[in-house]
């Protein structure tokens, strides 16, 4: 089994696992000829299911295994952004899977010269776990029924500052509706009911995401 | 009695702030210890694993400096007056200043004096801030008087050394995780390679719980001096090593280090404007098989010819014997764990008392100097028997200056050996005997400091008694026990 690869973007990587580790310290990675995908399974609220294709982050992508091509791992979210983060200041890094020869522990190996010129290396050692293909053979993606309606919605930046607000409220559960308007449009609710105040958010006028999703089923 | 005084201006209480904040890493306690011409803050970590010991100089340091000793001091040794408290309590009086210096009450002065009067039941330190618009905050402490132990270094017996500015290995220490533990520190054919890792042993089903490795490998041209051997690995804790790195990085200043191997102390020294600091760490004293990196080969970007070798060091090569004389036994990680707190125990004279067969014993005694033995000993004989005339010059060939340097003595003023010093008490305070499996700072006095003239130095100790094991081994403390 082998892995290396150059990361050529290590800006977004680093956004990504820094996403991922604030649902879960645990992520499935699973590495194929073609694509990436992260799959963090462990909380029972939210699951999350990424895929990247591998021009996304790295380049130079080398990988081999008995199993088609494909590696599994178990890796520790938290870690690797930590490790990630060291990296931050050069604009390449290798990743590599390995194994610790002290004792023999699987590790992702990002090595990084801290300035394109300077001769420092720094390499971060990320302990892994490898899953074998039985074990995550059972898992993928739940079936999702197609829509029923659906909505673009509006500025990120703005739903996260209701969000925030509305998290201050001390309420536990917040209802979300999208319903398609009599002109045709469609319309984003939030709604939160605390103890003594209700609040609601609602977005007019949104483009439908109906078709793009469309699209992507058809690949 | 003494009476002790002191001015700090305002930037002279910053860096005493920073050097509290410092210090009060390594320990709850700090100790002061005050002489003619200098003050020292230091304080000892409770495994007597790290020394940290920060010299001020009284007449650069201090706006204005008057120590004297009142009272029956024999002629034999200069005044001094040692004592310590909780940092915490001395760090909230200096503590202050960040909320003022921007204000217009800023600090203007510090001035301190220390109430050693045996009327008063308690003694007392008076910290008193001049701050503008004639506000006046005056803090009092409560000390009290110890001895304070410090560790004697032999620079002459450290070959290995390095100097680098702190700036740069700070910048490197932010590479490495918050959890790890512990720092090694090698080279090999022109790279230094610095890696942390944690002695944890986990089973590696957590995931999470597996220790996460950094390793930096850099040009020793990076440094203003390398002049350590290849391969040889030290390993000393990240966390000690990093107080230390921050204080010297806020001054700006350029670090020195002196080790020799595995095993033995580590010493890191530098000066700024008056502050002479050192601090004095051991090292592991093996680096077990889960420390041997691959990193330090794989990062030899030169063409290596084939695999080098990993530096495998299995038991560090010194002089006295391996406390298990299975070598093989070494290798296990909780064996290993007891040869570290052996070792701890060789190399740190007893507060905690050496492993018992008498192979070792005998051994041991060799290399610790036996007239400075063990409290046991000591507790036998009263200590103005049991020093040997050489160690104590008379009063008067003693310089003034030599207050200064003792920090800073080179080879030829030290033994020519590695060890703590649990120096005899000479002076009228009464030696604090301490409970053997109980470490506590501030213990012996380091009285060979000031005797000591760079021509008198001891040849031949006479074998003290030999002092059977009185302690446990699973009583002794280790140097990472948790």
């Amino acid at each position: 089994m082998r892995f290396k690869t150059d990361i050529t973007n290590i800006t977004t990587f680093t956004k990504l696992i820094s996403c991922l580790s604030s649902i879960s310290k645990v992520a499935w990675l699973k590495l194929d000829e073609e694509q990436i995908h992260f799959t963090l399974m462990q909380e029972p609220t939210v699951q999350v299911f990424a895929t990247l294709s591998k021009e996304t982050l790295f380049s130079t992508y080398r990988i081999a295994s008995a199993s088609s091509n494909t590696i599994n791992l178990e890796v520790p979210l938290p870690i690797l952004l930590r490790a990630l983060r060291s990296c931050a200041s050069s604009p390449t890094a290798t990743l590599r899977l390995t194994k610790r020869a002290a004792d023999n522990v699987p590790i992702l190996c990002i090595t990084v010269s801290t300035t394109p010129s300077s001769s420092t290396l720094v390499t971060q050692e990320v302990p892994v776990r490898v899953l074998a293909p039985a074990t995550v053979a059972g898992l993928c993606e739940p079936e999702v029924p197609p829509p029923q309606v659906s909505v673009v919605l509006p500025g990120l930046a703005a739903v996260r500052g209701v969000v925030e607000r509305m998290n201050r409220l001390g309420v536990k559960r917040v209802r979300l509706e999208a319903r398609r308007t009599q002109g045709g449009g469609r319309e984003f609710r939030m709604g939160v009911v605390g103890e003594e105040v209700t609040v609601e958010s609602v977005w007019r006028g949104l483009g439908t995401g109906l078709a793009y999703y469309m699209s992507s089923l058809s690949d | 009695m003494s009476s002790l005084k002191f001015v700090l201006s305002a930037s002279a209480s910053q860096r005493v702030h920073d050097i509290l904040s410092c210090l009060s890493k390594f320990s709850e306690y700090v100790c002061l210890e005050a002489r003619r011409n200098r003050f020292t803050l230091s304080a000892l970590n409770s495994t007597k694993s790290a020394y940290g010991g920060i010299s001020l100089s009284s007449g650069e340091f201090f706006e204005s400096y008057s120590f004297e000793a009142i009272g029956s001091n024999e002629s034999t040794e200069p005044p001094r007056f040692t004592c310590r408290l909780y940092s915490k309590a001395l760090l909230a009086a200096f503590r202050q200043r960040y909320s003022d210096s921007k204000g217009s009450s800023a600090i203007d002065r510090c001035e301190v004096s220390f109430e050693d009067d045996p009327s008063r039941p308690e003694c007392r330190i008076l910290v008193q801030l001049v701050c503008g618009h004639g506000v006046l905050k005056t803090y009092k402490l409560t000390y009290e008087e110890v001895e304070v132990m410090a560790p004697v270094f032999d620079k002459g017996q450290a070959p290995n050394r390095w100097t680098v500015q702190a700036r740069l290995m700070k910048e490197y220490m932010e590479h490495f995780g918050p959890k790890a533990e512990g720092l090694d520190i090698t080279s090999n054919n022109g790279r230094a390679v610095f890696t942390s890792f944690t002695e944890k042993v986990t089973d590696g089903k957590e995931i999470l719980k597996l220790p996460m490795h950094t390793s930096i490998a850099l040009d020793t041209s990076g440094f203003d001096d390398w002049l350590a051997e290849d391969k040889v690995n030290v390993a000393i804790s990240l966390k000690d090593m990093k107080a230390i790195i921050m204080h010297a990085a806020s001054l700006n200043t350029t670090i020195s280090t002196f080790y020799s191997e595995a095993g033995r102390p580590f010493q890191v020294t530098y000066d700024h404007e008056g502050m002479r600091c050192q601090f004095t760490l051991m090292t592991m004293t093996q680096v077990s098989n889960s420390q041997t990196f691959a990193a330090i080969t794989r990062v030899n970007n030169r063409p290596a010819p084939g695999p080098t070798p990993l530096h495998t060091p299995g038991p560090a090569p010194r002089s006295s014997a391996p406390l298990f004389r299975a070598g093989a036994s070494q290798r296990d990680s909780t064996q290993s764990q007891q040869a570290i707190q052996g070792d701890y125990e060789e190399s740190y004279r007893p507060q905690t008392q050496p492993v018992q067969t008498q192979f070792q014993v005998n051994t041991l005694t060799q290399r610790i100097l036996p007239h400075q033995s063990s409290p046991q000993a000591i507790s036998q004989v009263p200590p103005s028997q049991h020093v040997p005339q050489g160690l104590f010059l008379p009063y008067d060939t003693e310089d003034e200056d030599s207050d200064d340097d003792d920090l800073g003595k080179g080879l030829e003023e030290w033994e020519p050996r590695l060890r703590w010093d649990s120096g005899c008490n000479d002076n009228a305070m009464p030696s604090i005997l301490v409970v053997r499996d109980q470490i506590a700072p501030g213990i012996r006095v380091d009285e060979r400091e000031d005797e000591k003239e760079s021509e008198e130095e001891e040849e031949e100790e006479d074998m003290g008694p030999m002092v059977g094991p009185t302690q446990q081994v699973s009583q002794a403390r280790g140097l990472f026990d948790f």
